[in-house]
């Protein structure tokens, strides 16, 4: 299972659809799944030592809380892209009104210095 | 010195069947820029304006009436207006109106002129949750700004030059009406109300329904609480 997990990561890795940023996050995840399905001590461990009955439920408690961690990390991240993805827009906005300013400036100028030539290709 | 130099924003949505009407009427109203922003229309809202020969600034997609509002701010601090006013697209504010609103702004005396259809009886008022919802608001408002807010949904409003740049730089995303006031009351400034007639909407369709004004009711207390809490906090400094 944790193989599959990390060749499946591995994949999206080299097809560049994963950043490295994550991609490390993730491989720490895959490495400790891996070793607690070979080497089950510490969630004995720590079911005993809280009173957890079955140590699965040690290991959906602490994948529980990881999920959610991550799910609140991606929510403010969601925040902070939409709030930049406003301003980008705002700033198009802007900047499409200069330019087309800027065109018809030009395109006043032009037609008063050389008659009517090229005042038909200057349209957008 | 000069007269003040007015930017009149109109918010556009799909607005492109009521949107020449309005700015014929603004025209004929005050004498004032006007600049359409075009909150990505998919019918003829940017032909219409610029045919209107209107400043026009067109988003490239939709970012709600907050992001849009605040497009207009960003063109009216940069180009250097004393004084913006928002009248929406739809023809439900009466541009012949506009001198109350801008009269206590031009004279110096508040910062902030929000419409209300609440002040004088016998206006059209809306349709009956979107009263009580307004009618909520209005009493927090009134109870957190200490000042008598009878209208704090209403989008009918004049701001000062410091006002535009408070808000170029930070304006509430959705629904920032009744946030707006906050904020402004937050920033010390001088709010006033003044009776004004809201009429039918001239065209498009409103933006409000029952799912989305539940959502509405829950966001803006939110943004409230948020508001209110973060003035506390500056408060104890």
């Amino acid at each position: 299972m944790a193989l599959i997990l990390f060749l499946f990561l591995f994949q999206l890795i080299r097809k560049k659809k994963l950043k490295e940023q994550y991609s490390l996050l993730w491989f720490l995840v895959v490495a400790v799944v891996f070793l607690l399905a070979i080497w089950d001590r510490p969630l004995t461990w720590i079911s005993e030592t809280t009173g957890i009955q079955l140590p699965s439920n040690t290991l959906f408690l602490l994948a529980i809380l990881f999920l959610s961690g991550m799910a609140l990390h991606f929510s403010l991240l969601v925040s902070r892209l939409t709030d930049q993805s406003t301003m980008l827009a705002q700033k198009l906005a802007q900047l499409d009104r200069d330019l087309r300013k800027q065109q018809e400036q030009q395109d006043e100028e032009s037609s008063h210095g050389r008659s009517h030539e090229g005042a038909s290709d200057a349209r957008d | 010195m000069d007269k003040p130099r007015i930017l009149i924003i109109i918010p556009a949505h799909n607005e492109a069947a009521s949107l020449a009407g309005v700015i014929r009427e603004i025209r004929s109203a005050v004498e004032a820029d006007i600049v359409v922003v075009n909150d990505h229309s998919t019918d003829d809202t940017a032909a219409v304006a610029l045919r209107e020969n209107v400043e026009l600034l067109s988003l490239p997609f939709n970012v709600g009436i907050g992001g849009t509002m605040q497009t207009g701010f960003k063109f009216a601090c940069r180009e250097g207006y004393e004084v913006a006013v928002q009248v929406d697209g739809d023809g439900q504010h009466d541009p012949s109106e506009l001198p109350v609103i801008l009269g206590p702004v031009l004279a110096g005396e508040y910062d902030l002129v929000v419409g209300s259809r609440y002040l004088e009886p016998g206006n059209y008022k809306g349709a009956a949750g979107r009263r009580v919802g307004t009618a909520i608001f209005s009493r927090l408002l009134s109870l957190m700004t200490r000042e008598h807010v009878t209208d704090g949904t209403s989008g009918f409003r004049a701001i000062d030059r410091e006002l535009i740049e408070i808000f170029a730089r930070d304006y509430p995303r959705d629904y920032p009406e009744v946030e707006a006031i906050l904020l402004a009351h937050k920033a010390r400034k001088r709010i006033m109300e003044a009776p004004v007639h809201m009429r039918q909407r001239g065209g498009g369709r409103s933006s409000i329904n029952t799912f989305r004004s539940v959502y509405y009711m829950v966001k803006v207390l939110l943004a409230l609480m948020v508001v209110a809490t973060r003035k506390r906090a500056q408060g104890s400094q």
